[in-house]
């Protein structure tokens, strides 16, 4: 059995452990700089892995294009009646409905049916118009179950999935003695962990163009929205795959939307609703720094020097 | 004659999916629960990540109630709970039974700890599901299995092909003129990964990562393999003989004694031979169990199922209609689950996979077992003999030899 040889907090900064794995349609990526005092680079290693199981194991379980996950199930039968689901299930979907109040609606999970009239789902099975909005589904923590209040619903978490997962990921790491690292999931949702051996954060640029806005993140996690990240024509039209759910419609107000805070979960939630809403409304809360870029170009609103944002020269803004 | 309202593509569609729900649907219905039936008070023991994924798969069948949860730490426990928020927990199979918190108990436990618990919760008068391998060791296998004659309560193995609808529906197959003389088979499990589970200090390391010392670990062929094996001897009703292995460290040089990467091939009496391969270092193609026939192979991967036929196999109507998939140059008729109600709703394409993971079936079988008073899909005599061709195979892959298969009477 390989032993565990002593270690210090800076074990791993010669050579920093990277792991990847496919999910939720995109590359999961997992580097580790730093561990507690005592933790091996096999620890480490085997830490990493165990989280990206994890992220394996979530995509399983929320996945709508996998006919065993839950969400799918839910999506089959909830409309029938109460449909039984699991704690952490019913606790990530009572957080997202917190979310969706909390947007407005502009951030939706139940916008799923949405997603497939605009022609984002991959199959042409003739669903109805279907249905979406604020206070469609009940879920029972008493009776352990979800249930659709009008038949039609479609729920879809495509918008905080990663968020939800990087989120459990990182709490394993740290409770595996995990003091550095970054995780991400296609780089649209990215996690810190502490920060690189030496440094004060690590340093992320929000996109590829010319005068993006580079931030800095130390416990700390990012989520970018953008419509261009993922398309389709309609007729002469190319549209973008988040989508208005007020409005019935792809969302097409801005270039793109950040958010910044400690919880992956709810930077997801909130860098959709600002995609939607093309501005930062009046009850964002104060702890999130927003990100905005639209035709005028770069608007930035910090929560604080913890998660600096600088804004090159080339910047439009 | 039309249907109106229906066009003629989709009457076309739907008349196919009535034909091919006729040809090649699994029986998915279970034995009726009697209605009033209290539910099943479950317990599960270990906490591990198979441990884990067991909680979630119970929370959605009907029937169980999740009452209690059981792992010495307590980092476990906890994230237990966020998945099985109302369980009571536990940090000892006897406190658990002590308690009288389950009626039936589950073993996720490191397999080399199955006998203790097993026995424990056995002889507590409880109803016991039983990862597989059901032990590490013969002695514990049959200890286990003569704990079980001794009592009327449901004892099942977790070998999960025997509860899986597709591989239900593949069987019929196999053992039909579809596919015909079975004489060759293959399996693998690939999967990237060191096996070793992290700790922060060394006692905890030693003991979670049991799978990689040689004395507590039946290697890949033992704790990977035994799974699959039994898919073979389930099919063919019978085990093979003799196994010739090969193990080697390719990738995880840790100072580990516990082959990374293995081969080894499982004779039976006949002379047919199943070829096994698993490695830790690379994850193509992931698990599958192929079998090949004079008239088709079929090929399963837990979820879904393929047949490719020979070019000179008799045809049979349904398969004018039946869906197919593409692997380079074959084409393998989808053997799919609930094909009826998919063709009726017009969702009958390529891909389709079971509602449910093989586990859930496995899960939802015993549980039904217990409720109805029936045999589980695997019994722990079933299992007992898997365990003991996963032993044998890993002991010819440590030895790189030839390995005679004894199986036990139990």
């Amino acid at each position: 059995m390989p032993t565990v040889p002593e270690s210090g907090r800076t074990a791993l900064e010669e050579a920093p452990i990277l792991l990847a794995t496919n999910a939720m349609g995109t590359r999961f990526e997992a580097l580790i700089a730093g561990v507690e005092v005592g933790v091996s680079p096999a620890s480490a290693r085997a830490a990493g892995e165990d989280a990206l199981a994890l992220v394996r194991d979530w995509h399983r379980r929320l996945s709508v294009f996998d006919r065993a996950s839950v969400i799918a199930r839910l999506n089959r039968e909830a409309g029938d009646g109460p449909v039984r689901a699991d704690a952490e299930i019913r606790r990530l979907l009572r957080r997202c409905v917190e979310l969706s109040d909390q947007t407005g609606g502009a951030f939706d999970i139940t916008a799923g049916a949405l997603m497939r009239r605009w022609g984002f789902r991959d199959d042409d099975d003739g669903a109805g118009e279907g249905v979406w909005g604020l206070g469609l589904l009940d879920i029972d923590d008493e009776m352990g179950t979800v249930e659709f209040l009008e038949p039609g619903v479609e729920i879809d978490l495509g918008g905080v999935a990663k968020g939800a997962v990087l989120d459990e990921a990182v709490a394993m790491l740290r409770e595996y003695g995990v003091t550095s690292a970054l995780l991400h999931g296609g780089t649209s949702t990215i996690v810190a962990i502490g920060a690189p051996p030496g440094e004060q954060a690590w340093r992320v640029r929000v996109g590829n163009e010319p005068g993006a806005p580079i931030v800095d993140l130390r416990d700390a996690a990012m989520s970018v929205s953008a419509p261009s990240g993922r398309t389709r024509h309609v007729g002469d039209d190319e549209i973008g795959h988040i989508m208005d759910p007020r409005a019935g419609r792809p969302a097409d107000r801005v270039v793109g939307a950040a958010c910044v805070g400690v919880c992956a979960l709810d930077t997801d939630a909130w860098s959709t609703a600002l995609a939607v809403l093309g501005e930062r409304p009046s009850v964002c809360p104060s702890e999130l720094t927003t990100i905005i870029h639209d035709a005028g170009g770069w608007r930035v609103h910090s929560a604080g020097r913890r998660r600096a944002i600088r804004i090159p020269k080339e910047s439009s803004a | 004659m039309s249907t109106p309202g229906v066009d003629r593509r989709e009457f076309m569609i739907q008349a196919a999916g009535g034909l091919v729900a006729a040809a090649i649907v699994p029986n998915l219905a279970r034995a009726a629960r009697p209605s009033g039936m209290a539910p099943v008070r479950v317990g599960v023991v270990g906490m591990g990540r198979q441990g884990r994924s067991i909680l979630a798969e119970l929370s959605v069948i009907e029937g169980v109630e999740l009452a209690a949860v059981c792992d010495v730490d307590e980092r476990r426990l906890a994230a237990a709970q966020r998945r099985a928020a109302d369980a009571a927990t536990f940090a000892s199979i006897d406190d658990l039974l002590r308690a009288d918190a389950a009626d039936a108990i589950i073993v996720a436990t490191p397999t080399h700890t199955h006998r203790e618990v097993a026995t424990r919760a056995i002889e507590g008068g409880r109803h016991v599901y039983c990862e597989g391998p059901i032990a590490h060791t013969m002695d514990d296998a049959v200890a286990i299995a003569r704990a079980a004659r001794a009592t009327d309560k449901v004892v099942a193995a977790g070998l999960q092909g025997r509860s899986n609808p597709v591989y239900d529906l593949a069987r019929t197959f196999a053992r039909s003129d579809s596919v015909r003389h079975v004489v060759a088979m293959r399996a693998q499990h690939n999967e990237k990964t060191s096996w070793v589970s992290p700790a922060s200090d060394q006692t905890r390391y030693g003991e979670l990562n049991w799978r990689l010392d040689p004395e507590r670990s039946t290697g890949l062929a033992g704790e990977w393999g035994t799974q699959q094996f039994d898919v073979f001897h389930w099919y063919l009703g019978r085990y093979p003989v003799r196994v010739i292995g090969h193990g080697s460290i390719q990738e995880y040089d840790d100072g580990r004694k516990v082959h990374d990467t293995i081969a080894c091939t499982l004779i039976f009496k006949d002379g047919s031979a199943l070829q096994y391969g698993a490695t830790l270092a690379n994850s193509y193609e992931d698990q599958y169990e192929v079998f090949y026939g004079t008239n088709a192979a079929i090929k399963l991967a837990w979820s879904h199922g393929w047949m490719f036929k020979e070019a000179d196999a008799p045809t049979q109507g349904w398969e004018v209609y039946a869906n197919r998939q593409q692997f380079h140059k074959d084409e393998g008729i989808t053997l799919i689950a609930g094909a009826t109600k998919l063709a009726e709703q017009g969702k009958l394409k390529e891909g389709v996979g079971l509602p449910h993971s093989s586990l859930y079936y496995a899960l939802e079988n015993w549980i039904g077992a217990i409720s109805t008073g029936g045999e589980p899909a695997c019994s722990i005599s079933e299992g007992a003999r898997a365990t003991a061709v996963g032993i044998a195979a890993n002991r010819a892959c440590v030895e790189g030899a030839s390995v005679d298969i004894e199986l036990p009477d139990v």
